[in-house]
């Protein structure tokens, strides 16, 4: 018997509704989770957006150059006057370093395993960015193939971005620290017996609290992360700009600029 | 316009949108495409193709970028649904029915997005959600406006009308 068009059509629908339904239920369940099919989806997507953002990346940095000639003229000398002090910097380094391997070969020839490998760090270009403010998350264009792993933490320049949540051959989901589902244990740099844990605010911003409610945090004090956790030690989060005591929780809350500007990342580093 | 053109159309649409759009970003959001295409197309045409698309196109975005699958998709079948029951009621040559569409179903869209991310995360705050409704309206408005001075010429006429040639 053959179905009237409009009864195909609401089949259509409620068996929709009922595999998309389905689907979600799952989902939820497997909150973040990945099935081959949806690796195979994602990497193929990333070989595609790949090309894409790298085309709409050249076309925004030539755009910023026109409009935002003074700006960059200022943001240039500032990082020239930057870059000499760096060097100077770089230079008492590879002194140091030189030192450093001198005593690395001198350990592997006493057998002395006390000294611990650095991390490899892996670069990479964010393809993908979901443009709502919903998720948090974006694809990077490493993946499996270099090592990556769910949880390496991700870093740029200025501090830290994230981690992984998924990688598959060619591509990798991160998730950044202004979302609220990921939490952060976090040291003062100029006192690292001050610690407390940070998240999303749900604004785009990182909201926390110290362990010691008497603890000494100030506006300004750079926060960042401590060796509790996925994250190394020693990565810039931000800057305290509040701080507030809650007589509810007896807690010392602050509110975090971070040091990364999450809506404009172009190139970051996985450290494995 | 036949489907394989609407395909194309949406698929460049979800590529940009992940790429291209976030340098152009409006207070740090972007205009969803893939729900202003399938209120034009769904509104404009007698046929509900463009949901179809806007389903698959859903899971595609949400495997890509979001922790829970399946969400964009059943807020593009809630919106397609709406402007189906809706469409006759309003004259699609007039560009104001295609504003009014265009910002009720973003906010319906959105709102139930946010119901179905908070049931599992209690991520965002709804007051939070609803500031930001008017950057989301504005942008996806005016995807709409380009969408309608573009399709308008090229509106289907229904061949059961006796002045169609």
């Amino acid at each position: 018997m053959k179905l009237p068009k409009n009864n195909k059509k609401t089949v259509a629908l409620i068996l929709s509704i009922m595999l998309l339904s389905i689907i979600l239920l799952l989902s939820y369940k497997n909150f973040g989770g990945s099935s081959a099919a949806g690796g195979f989806i994602r990497q193929s997507v990333a070989t595609v957006q790949g090309p894409l953002s790298k085309v709409s990346n050249g076309i925004s940095n030539g755009l910023r150059g026109i409009f935002n000639f003074r700006y960059v003229v200022e943001e240039n000398d500032k990082l020239k006057e930057e870059n000499s002090i760096l060097r100077k910097e770089n230079a008492l380094f590879l002194l140091n370093k030189a030192e450093l391997e001198e005593l690395r070969i001198l350990s592997q020839a006493l057998n002395y395993d006390g000294v611990p490998e650095r991390n490899k760090v892996v670069a990479a270009d964010v393809i993908a960015m979901d443009g709502s403010k919903w998720f948090n998350i974006f694809t990077i264009n490493v993946g499996t193939e270099s090592g990556i792993e769910k949880d390496d933490a991700v870093v740029n320049g200025v501090g830290l971005v994230g981690k992984i949540i998924n990688s598959g051959e060619g591509w990798s989901k991160v998730i950044g620290i202004i979302d609220e589902s990921n939490k952060v244990s976090f040291k003062v740099l100029r006192d690292d017996t001050l610690i407390g844990i940070v998240k999303g605010d749900g604004a785009s911003g990182l909201v926390g609290f110290m362990l010691d409610g008497k603890a000494s945090v100030i506006v300004g004090d750079i926060l960042v992360t401590t060796n509790i956790g996925i994250y190394p030690q020693g990565i810039e989060i931000g800057k305290v700009s509040k701080v507030e005591f809650d007589n509810d929780t007896q807690l010392k809350n602050v509110t975090i600029t971070p040091s990364v500007n999450f809506k404009n990342i172009q190139r970051v580093a996985v450290i494995l | 316009m036949k489907i394989r053109i609407v395909a194309i159309i949406f698929a460049f649409a979800f590529l940009i949108q992940g790429t291209l759009l976030n340098n152009f970003a409006f207070f740090g959001i972007t205009p969803n495409l893939t729900l202003c295409l399938l209120i034009a197309f769904t509104f404009f045409y007698e046929d509900e193709s463009a949901i179809y698309l806007a389903l698959f196109f859903g899971i595609i975005s949400d495997i890509c970028f979001s922790n829970i699958i399946g969400v964009s998709s059943l807020g593009y079948l809630l919106v397609g649904f709406l402007i189906v029951k809706f469409r006759p009621l309003l004259n699609k040559e007039n560009i104001l029915a295609s504003v009014i569409f265009g910002g009720l179903g973003t906010l319906v869209f959105n709102i139930f997005y946010w119901l179905l991310t908070n049931v599992n995360t209690n991520q965002y705050d709804f007051t939070y959600i609803l500031s930001l409704q008017p950057l989301y309206v504005i942008s996806n408005l005016i995807v709409m406006v380009l969408i309608y001075f573009t399709l308008i010429n090229r509106v289907v006429r229904h061949r059961s009308d006796r002045y169609y040639r």
